[in-house]
């Protein structure tokens, strides 16, 4: 299956042009926005406000044909309506021409028999993605598989993980969306960052945000000199330069992503142990806050100092301050 | 098979107790009001208690509360989603969504409108069989249309809102004559039930506006809401 999204745009996620062929993805975002809204139109649960999605030519929102062959996980799920979820399975099965008889086996396989005899209605959130996540992972016509958060449902990790690679190995395109690094690196597969509610993909690293210090990643290890050493034979061009402290390192690349990415990539690889990763530069975010904790901190510590001065001096101005 | 699909949705949502107590709810309401109506004069109670509390309030209210019970509380889009997600066709998952509830609703518009006649006429009356009759087909048809509307209404907003867009659009514009009120069923159903017509209609031409337009609010809806 070819995989194509054009400016594609839904909530929060402000535009996706990716040109996906089989494989592995890991879709990493720090917001939970644009992952769900990523899942939403790749499978068909609505289509793009702007932009296009196609699934070998085929817009999934607009073609039964086209959702057939996709195996999603939202990040909200919801059973078809029956008594008991073991009927509710049934019935998912059937509305995907499998048969029916096969859900108890699903359930057992996914190591959730315990939820069989349950209503749908008394299973909270996990539970239900849980069941959605099981019956994903068991769709063998798939050619696609989209799937938020995997690892986060009561299914283990480690058959979640066999499935996915079973799926990669038939040839389906499976594309995962987290917002853990650990959660990432796991999971496995070529990694896709959402930067801003955007998300590209590009065949060749480039700088993005800038470059310089905005691209450098602090490290601490013990083994930081062979660390650096192997990253100097990263395809991605990192730079590395050893800190004052023996067990530091700073090293540079064309993106913050991309450079963590191959840090661990490479420590695991070697098994070097890394203690801490943080950038050089903080986020805006993180600049925000401190700026907005900045100004509380003054603001409070002014009123505490009216609060505390004679009445007829600076009280007075606190009263002045606070009328409209 | 998604039709029939669609229709096995629909019916384990209205299997819920919620339904009887509203069926329950809008009955007494209906059978309160013609009361009512019967002890302010028996003379025009009839009309006055069907065109009032059963076509005008309890019937929209009560269908907008089984569209609500089908579509799960959400857009269509949504109560469709468990399965058009695997690959069934969403206009006919929403056809088949739409039988159970439309039935409901002509049984019910049909049982209660009877039961408003028998009260407000009382069994002695010689016009009691041609007003039952009158009032039982009114509410076969206007039950259905009214479900027609509401789910393809569902199909906007986010949530689903569009139904108590149209309803409250119904209650506010239909009660009119003019233009305004054309797209809205209540002037209709007003006018089959002998009340002012909305643009000078004949009967048969509010039953077919009646029609007409909940279907294309129900086209436009599965439209929105593509395959």
């Amino acid at each position: 299956m070819r995989v194509q999204l054009r400016a594609a745009a839904l909530g929060q996620l402000r535009g996706a042009e990716l040109d996906l062929t089989p494989g592995r993805y890991v879709v990493l975002s720090s917001e939970r926005g644009p992952l769900c809204s990523l899942v939403a139109v790749m499978a068909g649960r609505e289509p793009p406000r702007h932009g296009q999605v196609l699934l070998d030519g085929m817009a999934p929102a607009a073609s039964p044909e086209a959702r057939r062959k996709v195996a999603a996980l939202f990040d909200e799920e919801a059973l078809p309506p029956a008594k008991t979820v073991l009927a509710g399975v049934a019935k998912a099965l059937g509305a995907r021409g499998a048969a029916g008889n096969t859900a108890t086996q699903l359930l057992a396989d996914a190591d959730l028999t315990e939820l069989a005899g349950l209503a749908p209605s008394a299973l909270g959130q996990r539970e239900t993605r849980s069941i959605a996540l099981a019956l994903a992972l068991a769709h063998d016509a798939a050619e696609l598989l989209v799937l938020h958060e995997p690892l986060t449902t009561l299914v283990p990790a480690a058959f979640v993980l066999a499935r996915l690679d079973a799926h990669t190995a038939r040839g389906a395109l499976v594309l995962t969306t987290t917002t853990s690094t650990a959660d990432a690196t796991v999971l496995g597969g070529r990694w896709l960052c959402v930067e801003l509610g955007r998300l590209r993909e590009g065949e060749t690293t480039t700088p993005r945000l800038g470059a310089g210090p905005w691209q450098q990643v602090l490290v601490e290890s013990k083994d930081a000199r062979a660390l650096a050493q192997l990253l100097l034979d990263s395809a991605h061009g990192l730079s590395t330069e050893l800190g004052a402290a023996s067990d530091s390192l700073k090293v540079s690349g064309p993106a913050l992503d991309v450079t963590v990415q191959e840090l661990i990539a490479v420590a695991r690889q070697h098994d070097l142990e890394i203690r801490r990763i943080e950038a050089a530069v903080p986020p805006v975010e993180a600049l925000l806050a401190a700026r907005a904790g900045f100004a509380r901190g003054a603001y409070e510590a002014s009123r505490a100092g009216f609060a505390s001065a004679p009445a007829h001096g600076p009280a007075r101005a606190t009263g002045e301050v606070g009328t409209p | 098979m998604s039709v029939r699909a669609g229709i096995d949705l629909a019916r384990e949502r209205l299997r819920q107790r919620a339904t009887l107590v509203a069926a329950g709810l809008a009955l007494s309401f209906e059978l309160g009001v013609a009361v009512l109506e019967r002890a302010r004069g028996a003379l025009g109670a009839a009309d006055r208690a069907l065109s009032g509390g059963a076509f005008g309030v309890a019937l929209p209210l009560f269908c907008y509360f089984l569209v609500g019970r089908v579509c799960n509380g959400a857009s269509l889009r949504e109560a469709v989603l468990p399965l058009a997600r695997h690959g069934m066709d969403r206009r006919e998952l929403t056809l088949g969504l739409s039988l159970p509830a439309a039935l409901l609703a002509a049984g019910f518009a049909a049982f209660s409108s009877l039961a408003v006649v028998l009260v407000t006429r009382g069994l002695g009356d010689p016009a009691l069989a041609g007003d039952a009759l009158t009032s039982i087909w009114i509410g076969v048809v206007s039950g259905p249309a009214y479900v027609a509307a509401l789910v393809g209404a569902s199909a906007y907003g986010r949530r689903g809102q569009g139904r108590s867009w149209l309803v409250a659009a119904d209650f506010l514009l239909g009660a009119g004559d003019s233009f305004l009120a054309f797209p809205w069923p209540k002037g209709h159903v007003r006018n089959l039930l002998g009340g002012t017509a909305v643009l000078e209609l004949s009967q048969l031409g509010a039953l077919l506006a009646l029609l007409g337009t909940s279907l294309a609010f129900m086209w436009l809806g599965t439209l929105r809401n593509q395959r």
